[in-house]
């Protein structure tokens, strides 16, 4: 696995991050292969680990609040948003270390505000820090407890709609399926006269073939759609709460 | 996961398409037509259930119903 690749997989699990987080991590993965350069890329990755242990490891930090902490010293030379984050690579002992430290420190953060929790000096290996959006970047980890009830059922109204619709489409699909069957069938009966066995194969497996891709376009744009929509609901929820 | 299962729906229907193409075009070959099957009596009831026209009759009376 090659940088791109580790880093286009990293961006797919990351997505209990909005967009913009997400840029800013990766541009922050980025400044770090940039660092070690093009011969340490192999090593940097075998010590990142997988792109998915890798992005699950840095949301159970950022929830444990042990790795994310305001980088001062970055802070100092602002510059752009790509400043806002920056990564660190743990080894083998600084992560022994890290997970020690992360119990104490996560029965500390439940006492702590979200502002003091902010303001802790960069002990992490892992250092992730939004600097004027510190309040709402705690807050932003749980967005389910902020959903906005009539948002969330305008989405349930609308995705009615949309399973609807594409279970329409998909009724499509099934009939397809059925005068496949049919075609078969009257084929199987028919085979003395070739030709005509032969157009009725044909005929049956171009249905199904067809059945089975508008079918399968119906299932996936429904959920994909409803999903999307869900996750807008909670994305807005929780950005009114920052906003507030 | 929808990415995999997606290409595996991809491939079967593409396989099917072909064949089911194969099957025509060997069929014609051999000088079949749709002429000649609408003229078979087994498959005639078959065909004229599927036909277009049909169907949309059967769904215009299930809305009208």
């Amino acid at each position: 696995m090659n940088r791109q690749q580790f880093l286009a997989e990293f961006n797919q699990y990351l997505t209990f991050f909005s967009p913009e987080e997400r840029a800013k991590i990766i541009s922050a993965y980025n400044e770090k292969f940039d660092s070690v350069g093009p011969e340490g890329e192999a090593a940097l990755i075998a010590e990142l680990g997988t792109p998915m242990t890798s992005a699950i490891d840095f949301k159970r930090r950022m929830e444990a609040g042990i790795k994310i902490t305001i980088d001062t010293e970055r802070e100092a030379n602002v510059d752009a948003s790509l400043s806002e984050y920056s990564v660190e690579t743990e080894t083998e002992e600084s992560l022994n270390a890290s997970d020690d430290s992360s119990e104490a420190t996560s029965e500390n953060t439940s006492e702590q505000p979200a502002e003091e929790f902010f303001d802790k000096a960069p002990e992490a290996p892992v250092n992730v820090a939004p600097k004027e959006e510190s309040s709402c970047q705690h807050e932003s980890v749980k967005p389910s407890q902020k959903i906005n009830v009539f948002a969330f059922i305008g989405a349930t109204l609308l995705s009615l709609v949309i399973t609807a619709v594409f279970l329409a489409v998909a009724a499509v699909g099934v009939i397809m399926l059925v005068a496949m069957s049919y075609l078969l069938l009257t084929g199987l009966k028919n085979l003395l006269y070739i030709t005509d066995a032969l157009l009725l194969f044909g005929g049956g497996l171009v249905c199904a073939g067809l059945g089975l891709l508008i079918i399968w376009f119906a299932v996936s744009s429904a959920i994909g759609l409803i999903s999307k929509l869900y996750r807008s609901v909670l994305r807005a929820g929780s950005d009114k709460e920052c906003d507030a | 996961m929808m990415k995999k299962i997606w290409k595996v729906v991809l491939l079967v229907s593409a396989i099917l398409c072909v064949t089911g193409v194969i099957c025509v075009a060997v069929s014609y070959f051999l000088g079949g037509s749709l002429d000649n099957l609408y003229l078979n009596k087994t498959a005639l009831p078959i065909l004229e259930m599927l036909s277009p026209e049909n169907i949309l009759n059967e769904i215009a009376a299930f809305f009208g119903a």
